[in-house]
């Protein structure tokens, strides 16, 4: 008994309750010590398998923060001693993988990683919450928001209209590319030899870019500057907000007035901790994926088993009475038990469901709710949306060309439903970069490549081919073999690397978004409803 | 008959197949053997049987009228690309599996060509081919891929257009098509596809118009030449369709193949000697790779994974790869 008040005395010392403890650390410290500061580590993602590596110097500021130091970069950086793991940070991790910059190969050297810290994002309260965690790891880094477009946004619709409007409702007369720009480059030189379906003349398309880039970058830098106040970011002295404008066409706009945005939020004054910053995540991954206490270096350890540590749910409390529970005013319309471990519940017009009774928000279960909300199927916004309004068009699914991510995402929703209810059905897709490849693959078979859909997007109607690379994607993606016979076709696409794409039923969503919602922000926003920033509004 | 228009210029009964071959082929088809008995059929799978028996035993071995007639053939008696058990290989694929694509009609006229095919069916199959005949000269059945020409695969629609000639030809309804076909293939430029361009070069052959092969065709072999013979495609050709920016291609490999190989010795008796001689000495070098390794025939990888992704040794390919051998 005496134990148990000592025990509650100190977690009230630490400020933790049992709904608010650390799961684990990211032993900074101890790690760079163990290794004498040298990073190592394997990158796999898109089909590449790269490797990253650095030497770190590292001084103690006091006896929590250091200033550690890429050897051979002169940039000094703070970084706290041992960070502290809670579901948030973990999630962060999860929403890096997915949306984060992991590098770019170093052509002086094939095979290996150049790092740099930076996220593409445009949804505002995914930005605020990374910046704020990225602060968690590297407390003196300042960042620069950036919006990419493609010029041709401006050429008609509503980019058009914002243009004019910047010139007082009226275009400039149109000038010839020799006026604007006389001497042109050798980027210019290559743009103006390629040829694309939607374009009519290259050189006067060049010459509107010339014309109109001061003031289409004003617009942009602008419109960022308002997204970043809106979601309630504060801009230090040292932040910027940028504009990264393409000529038209070049970044992916298909017709005029049509958008191929991006953004990206760079992180500054952490130059070289792109490597240290990859072996955090990497090991942080690696200890979930393998449910074990320690990671391989030292680097991430947790207070116990990933799969024994974390905050429990009654996911039938939580439906009732929490604020994540209810969507757009509205909570499940029934939620009964079944058995011992299963409820079943349905939303109004929804189908019914069975749902575990208790879900235990373990480090597997946080990363993975990061990792959705980069990656997952459902469009960011409604993910917010949700709780102001309601919203139609829900969907659940994943796509990864990494066994990693997918095997991870299929275990964390069958910590909550049936696992026949965790994939419907499977499917290959394949970027058009690799098409020429399929088609060899239907004359090996005898039979040519016949593409469904109006834009060849579809099913694949070719079934030989489908059934050939089916052997390819268990093989890859080995975590699908349970779900073999779910695998429904290959999906010809844009662009991208061959990879897997499942689907679960949308009944699910109502269930799984407030859980992993509730994961990632009730830390930092209490009431969804009122706290989030809206797109809609 | 026995040729077909995949792998030209082989004479099965004629040709000896290496005894490695001949194990392939017999294991081949000893593995599929009991999806056939069970319906689990598509029009490919059969034309591959049926060439490994013949090749392995001289002649067809199974009643092909029977599995057509059984599974293939759907109610108003047109030729099917896939049974419907073979149509549950794939999860929800649902009625797709009753597709009419041309290149079932072709396998099934080649079946019939087999044992003399009556006027009656060649009329049908030839009315068939008429009427998948688009606005734009091409031959194609919207109902399986309704996609726009833009979005088809090249080798898709040229393999479709020379099967279609080769049947409405038979049929001796051609002359009223001629100058349709001749207009689309006048203006239409290099693919640099080896595949492709075979199509073209077969449907040209039909229609007498040889003359219309585009310049250019040389370059396109020699973009294709790659390792010990020839792939299908030119890395250096990957090119964004939208942005019409080079692919990053550092981490593909275009791998030879013996159907490339052969289709690009076929087209290359059109060349002049000296480039023609380029091309005869590339496939010389493939069959020799052949016989030192018989089964040097691999499937592409994607990236850094090394699992091979698609197919690599089939029927077609073992076909091509014993001509290409018995030119040593």
């Amino acid at each position: 008994m005496i134990e148990v008040i000592n025990l509650k005395m100190y977690k009230s010392l630490l400020g933790l309750t049992n709904n608010m403890k650390n799961l684990g650390a990211l032993k900074i410290l101890e790690f760079l010590e163990k290794t004498n500061g040298e990073v190592i580590g394997r990158q796999i993602s898109d089909a590449k398998n790269r490797i990253y590596k650095a030497n770190y110097h590292w001084e103690k500021i006091d006896s929590r923060m250091l200033c550690v130091n890429k050897v051979g970069s002169g940039e000094k950086t703070r970084v706290p001693a041992t960070i502290d793991l809670d579901e948030s940070l973990i999630a962060f991790f999860g929403l890096y993988s997915g949306d984060g910059a992991k590098g770019s190969e170093d052509s002086s050297n094939p095979g290996t990683l150049r790092t740099s810290i930076s996220f593409s994002q445009r949804e505002p309260n995914l930005v605020k919450f990374a910046v704020k965690q990225f602060k968690k790891i590297f407390p003196s880094s300042r960042f620069t928001f950036s919006l990419g477009e493609d010029s041709a946004y401006f050429m008609a619709e509503d980019g058009l209209e914002q243009l004019k409007k910047y010139y007082g409702n009226k275009l400039p007369p149109t000038k010839k590319l020799l006026e604007v720009r006389p001497n042109i480059n050798e980027a210019d030189k290559l743009y103006l030899s390629e040829k694309r379906h939607t374009q009519a003349n290259v050189e006067e398309d060049l010459a509107f870019f010339y014309q109109h880039k001061k003031a289409m970058e004003e617009i942009l830098t602008l419109q960022k500057l308002n997204d970043i106040k809106q979601a309630g970011i504060e801009l230090n002295k040292l932040d910027r907000v940028t504009a990264s404008l393409r000529r038209p066409f070049k970044k992916g706009a298909r017709l005029p007035g049509g958008s191929s945005r991006s953004d990206e939020t760079h992180v500054g004054n952490v130059s070289g901790m792109g490597e240290l910053f990859l072996k955090m995540m990497h090991e942080l991954e690696e200890t979930i994926f393998e449910n074990i206490k320690v990671s391989p270096q030292g680097l991430v350890a947790w207070s116990n088993t990933p799969n024994k540590i974390g905050e429990n749910i009654d996911i039938k409390s939580f439906f009732e009475t929490n604020p994540y529970g209810c969507i757009s005013n509205k909570r499940p319309k029934s939620l009964i038990s079944v058995s011992s471990s299963a409820l079943e519940g349905t939303w109004q017009g929804s189908k019914t469901i069975k749902i575990s009774k208790n879900l235990l928000l373990s480090p597997l279960w946080c990363y993975t709710s990061g990792l959705y909300l980069a990656e997952g199927s459902s469009p960011k916004h409604m993910m917010f949306d949700m709780y102001k309004r309601s919203v139609s068009g829900f969907a659940l699914g994943f796509t990864s060309s990494e066994n990693t991510s997918l095997e991870l995402v299929i275990r964390s929703l069958k910590l909550l439903f049936p696992k026949d209810d965790c994939v419907a059905t499977w499917k290959v897709k394949v970027g058009s970069q690799y098409f020429p490849e399929l088609v060899v693959v239907g004359l090996k078979n005898a039979v040519p490549m016949l593409r469904g859909g109006n834009s060849g997007d579809g099913k694949m109607r070719t079934m030989e081919i489908s059934l050939a690379i089916k052997n390819w994607a268990l093989e890859v993606i080995t975590c699908m073999k349970e779900y073999e016979d779910k695998y429904s076709h290959v999906e010809p696409t844009g662009a991208g690397v061959p990879r897997i794409d499942f689907s679960a039923s949308s009944s699910l969503c109502k269930w799984y978004f407030p859980l992993i919602m509730y994961t990632v922000f009730s830390k930092i926003i209490k009431n969804p409803e009122t706290e989030f920033v809206y797109n809609y509004e | 008959m026995n040729n077909h228009i995949l792998v030209p210029l082989i004479d099965l009964n004629a040709i000896k197949f290496p005894q490695e071959y001949y194990d392939w082929l017999s294991n081949w088809l000893s593995k599929n053997d009991s999806a056939l008995e069970d319906g689990n059929a598509s029009s490919s799978l059969c034309l591959q049987s049926c060439l490994a028996e013949i090749i392995l035993y001289g002649k067809p071995k199974r009643d092909w009228d029977g599995v057509w007639s059984l599974y293939l053939t759907d109610d108003d008696g047109n030729p099917l690309a896939y049974s419907e058990k073979y149509g549950q290989r794939l999860y929800k694929f649902g009625n797709q599996w009753k597709q009419t694509p041309v290149h079932a009609i072709y396998t099934k006229y080649w079946f019939d060509m087999l044992q003399g095919i009556t006027s009656k069916n060649l009329k049908r199959y030839s009315d068939l081919i008429i009427n998948f005949i688009q606005p734009n000269g091409w031959i194609y059945n919207p109902k399986v891929s309704e996609t726009s020409i833009r979005t088809r695969m090249k080798s898709e629609y040229l393999m479709s257009l020379a099967m279609g000639l080769e049947i409405i030809e038979k049929s001796g309804q051609l002359d009223t098509y001629v100058s349709t076909f001749v207009s689309t293939l006048s203006e239409f430029p290099l693919t640099g596809y080896i595949s492709a361009e075979y199509f073209r070069l077969r449907s040209l052959e039909i229609l007498k118009r040889i003359n219309l092969l585009p310049a250019g065709l040389v370059t396109v072999l020699q973009d294709c030449q790659v390792g010990q013979g020839y792939c299908d495609f030119a890395l250096k050709n990957k090119v964004d369709e939208y942005m019409g920016t080079a692919k990053r291609t550092s981490r593909d490999i275009a791998l030879h193949s013996p159907l490339a190989t052969l289709q690009a010795y076929y087209i290359s008796r059109y060349f002049q000697d000296t480039d023609k001689e380029v091309v005869s000495s590339q496939a010389l070098k493939h069959g020799k790779y052949l016989e030192k390794d018989p089964m040097g025939i691999p499937a592409f990888k994607i990236r850094d994974l090394l699992i091979p992704f698609g197919t690599d040794i089939s029927p077609i390919e073992i076909i091509s790869a014993t001509w290409l051998r018995a030119l040593i």
